[in-house]
């Protein structure tokens, strides 16, 4: 097994890659999961936004407009001070959407309301013309003109703010219905499972053809080459070994992704489906050694690998749903996107979240593993053909 | 001599096919992949408030004062644009084949006093659609409260409801950049950080253990420095080249403006190449390994092209929140940073800070470099 060996041992040198790829992964995925939102549900929920509030008045309207919306949205209270107010930092956090709204109640707020000077007193950010901002901005108006009505109606402010707080609990009572259309891909669902498993297509993917392509290119070089064609293994047997050892590899770093997606989507409800993103990613792995075998038939430069698998794989994630989904793309996009395999792993891992054990194995389930098998081999044939093409023009 | 090692440099360095493709090539595939993925979301906010088309159905035949509310809504006015558009069916099934359609967003289905909305998903939009509702309601109760309770203030409570409250208003910085274009920021930093290759490559022919150039090179009487210097110089130059190519095919060929006038965006890039050429001599006066003068540098950049937003748009926010010491030590961010400081609220106090962090960086890199490299022995053999 000494061609097994050498194979297993010379990955050693590409040790960094693995780790960086791999750190690349446990950083995004753990991220992602802090940051899960669930859209996806048989039953209806509000959207819960987070909100961020500077409450510079700190009255009892102020506190009771701030009660109301901690009732249905995720509060962060940020205590600062007229001078520490800083708009340029609440505008950052909003515009890469750790707050999806701000609100600044400003400094004798109340009597502005009680005099009747309030007209667009408190100041908000949002994205331009979002639909979060328009979903907060009605409910602060809501609240705000109830209050304002029970005032010039007569009533004392204590009156107006509990009877304010009682009725908008009571109306914001809606019955509403979700009606299933089936259809899992206009869903987003990052609280899954599968959001781990979508983005190891491009960690794994970059690995499986970084690594193994280096490997095969030092195989491939003239002195290595050499002292294996004159050594006592038969070709047969070298060439066994040889494909034995990349599939170890190529097995091990993929039962790696598979276990630390497990181990990070275990509370999520589509763990039990653990088996089905398992079949998925093995097929990946089949396409990552296909692609791998094709970049080394190109070139056997350590550098050119690199780039290469960037260049097809970091191109591949972006357009086939793996970074940003495919529901933002545009339609022509999504299509050509449909001609690449990456985007039938992504589109096998969304068919899994939203399907039963009992009936995800199904034609489409099988349809999206087979194109990844034929891509697999597309590649594959492709790397014989340029190697012999190689071959027969090297003498 | 300075002249002539720059010029020597520059050709070596455009003959090697892979700095070529990593430098040039990679970017604007990279680009065009980025225009190809998101370009429809800078052009177009997916988080913009468009109309939502809604069904109504009056169960009961009659319709309420609330087909007016959502009436009211489907007409464009000064504070808001046209939120709904309204169209009334005969009967629920009608409206349900249409919303299976997606013809419809969701439907208001009015039956036995009450609203029902009937959607498809979770979401902000049928969140939307269940407020409308909500305030609504909040309203009538009001209304009813105010006339059980206190029936002499009728006058109060009409004027109050035609008042038309508004207490927000909106804090504008006026920028008309896209969030998504932090993606093509981060892409300009890896672009950048590419450029360390091209040091590293460089430092491969001045090093006597390396190759066989750079036993001649520290064979001849030279001065090492100034040679030194000519290279970083020549390197800078091309990935300047490179990432103004970059800067212009995604400013004119695409047509996404980065926010801020191009030279500026190309100086600040020109920076940040030579930040990325600095990093590169660090790491080749460092590491003595051929493997590692490719590896090392692939995964420095690829690590802070991360973290700078490439991958995952507002990581660099999340980290700014949670350990702020991280972005300014990033140079990625930094870079990126600027650019953004640049194009959403023009030249503040951090935006300065930004370009002084990488001048600093610089300025480190070269140091420790020079010390290094100076007087240099190798064993005799």
């Amino acid at each position: 097994m000494t061609v097994f060996k050498a194979t297993l041992l010379s990955l050693r040198s590409f040790l960094s890659t693995i780790i960086i790829y791999f750190l690349i992964f446990a950083i995004f995925t753990v991220v992602r999961a802090n940051f899960s939102t669930n859209y996806n549900a048989d039953i209806y929920k509000d959207t819960s936004l987070n909100v961020a509030v500077v409450d510079l008045d700190k009255s009892d309207i102020s506190e009771a407009l701030i009660s109301y919306l901690d009732s249905s949205q995720n509060i962060t209270k940020l205590n600062l001070s007229n001078n520490e107010l800083d708009y340029q930092a609440i505008n950052d956090n909003v515009r890469f959407e750790i707050y999806d709204y701000a609100i600044v109640i400003p400094e004798g707020f109340k009597n502005k309301l009680l005099s009747g000077d309030y007209k667009d007193s408190i100041q908000y950010l949002a994205s331009t013309n979002s639909a979060s901002g328009y979903l907060i901005s009605q409910k602060i108006n809501t609240f705000l003109s109830d209050i304002k009505t029970y005032l010039d109606c007569g009533y004392s402010e204590e009156e107006a703010i509990s009877i304010s707080l009682e009725q908008v609990k009571k109306t914001d009572i809606v019955e509403t219905k979700i009606y299933s259309n089936n259809d899992y891909k206009s869903t987003i669902n990052n609280a899954s499972i599968s959001s781990s498993f979508i983005f190891s297509a491009y960690s794994c993917l970059m690995i499986l053809t970084v690594c193994i392509a280096s490997v095969l290119g030092f195989l491939k070089n003239k002195d290595s080459r050499d002292r294996i064609s004159i050594s006592g293994t038969s070709f047969a047997r070298r060439n066994k070994e040889l494909i034995l050892a990349v599939l170890v590899i190529g097995f091990v770093i993929t039962v790696f992704f598979f276990i630390y997606s497990a181990i990070l989507g275990r509370n999520q409800p589509d763990f039990h489906m653990l088996f089905f993103y398992g079949i998925n990613e093995f097929f990946l792995m089949l396409l990552g050694l296909g692609i791998a075998y094709f970049i080394c038939s190109i070139t056997s430069n350590t550098n050119l690998i690199n780039m290469i698998s960037n260049m097809i794989v970091l191109s591949m994630s972006f357009l086939c749903g793996v970074f940003v989904p495919s529901e933002f793309m545009s339609e022509s996009v999504v299509k050509f996107s449909q001609l690449l395999p990456v985007y039938w792993f992504v589109d096998c891992c969304k068919y899994i979240e939203h399907h039963s054990a009992s009936n995800v194995i199904s034609s489409h389930f099988i349809e999206c593993l087979l194109i990844q098998l034929v891509y697999a081999i597309i590649f594959f044939v492709a790397g014989i053909i340029i190697n012999k093409k190689k071959e027969q023009y090297a003498y | 001599m300075f002249l002539r090692i720059f010029s020597y440099k520059i050709k070596q360095l455009i003959r090697m096919p892979w700095i070529v493709g990593w430098n040039f090539l990679f970017p604007l595939v990279l680009a065009s992949a980025f225009y190809l993925g998101f370009g429809n979301m800078i052009k177009d906010d997916p988080n913009r408030l468009d109309t939502i088309e809604v069904a109504y159905v009056a169960g009961d035949g009659i319709n309420s004062n609330f087909l007016s509310v959502i009436k009211e809504l489907s007409k464009e006015t000064k504070d808001h644009g046209k939120i709904l558009e309204v169209t009334s069916f005969d009967s629920l099934e009608a409206a349900s084949d249409a919303l299976n359609k997606k013809d419809i967003e969701g439907i208001y289905y009015e039956h036995d006093d009450s609203i029902e909305v009937i959607v498809t998903e979770n979401g902000l939009i049928s969140t939307s659609l269940s407020q409308i509702v909500k305030s609504y309601q909040n309203y009538q109760a009001s209304f009813e409260k105010i006339l059980s309770e206190k029936p002499e203030a009728i006058d109060a409570l009409i004027a109050s409801i035609n008042s038309n409250m508004s207490f927000l208003k909106k804090y504008d910085f006026k920028s008309g950049v896209s969030q998504y274009m932090q993606f093509f920021y981060a892409l300009l930093a890896m672009s950048s950080l590419f450029s360390s290759w091209v040091s590293t490559a460089m430092m491969t022919s001045l090093c006597a253990n390396l190759s066989e150039c750079g036993k001649r090179f520290e064979m001849a009487p030279g001065h090492k420095l100034k040679a030194i210097f000519a290279g970083i110089l020549a390197g800078t130059l091309l990935q300047s080249i490179s990432n103004t190519v970059v800067i212009c095919y995604v400013e004119y060929c695409l047509g996404l403006h980065w926010g801020a006038p191009i030279y500026m965006v190309i100086a600040i890039t020109s920076l940040a190449s030579a930040l990325g050429i600095s990093i590169g001599t660090l790491i080749g006066s460092i590491f003595k390994n051929e493997m590692a003068l490719s590896m090392v540098p692939l995964a420095f950049t690829m690590t802070c092209s991360f973290f700078s937003g490439l991958m995952m748009g507002g990581i660099q926010q999340i980290i700014k929140n949670f350990c702020p010491i991280l972005n300014k030590i990033n140079p990625a961010t930094v870079f990126t940073d600027s650019l953004y400081q640049l194009a959403c609220y023009g030249k503040t106090s951090a935006y300065y800070q930004d370009l002084g962090i990488m001048v600093l960086m610089i300025a480190i890199c070269l140091i420790i470099s020079v010390l290094i490299l100076r007087r240099r022995n190798y064993d005799s053999l």
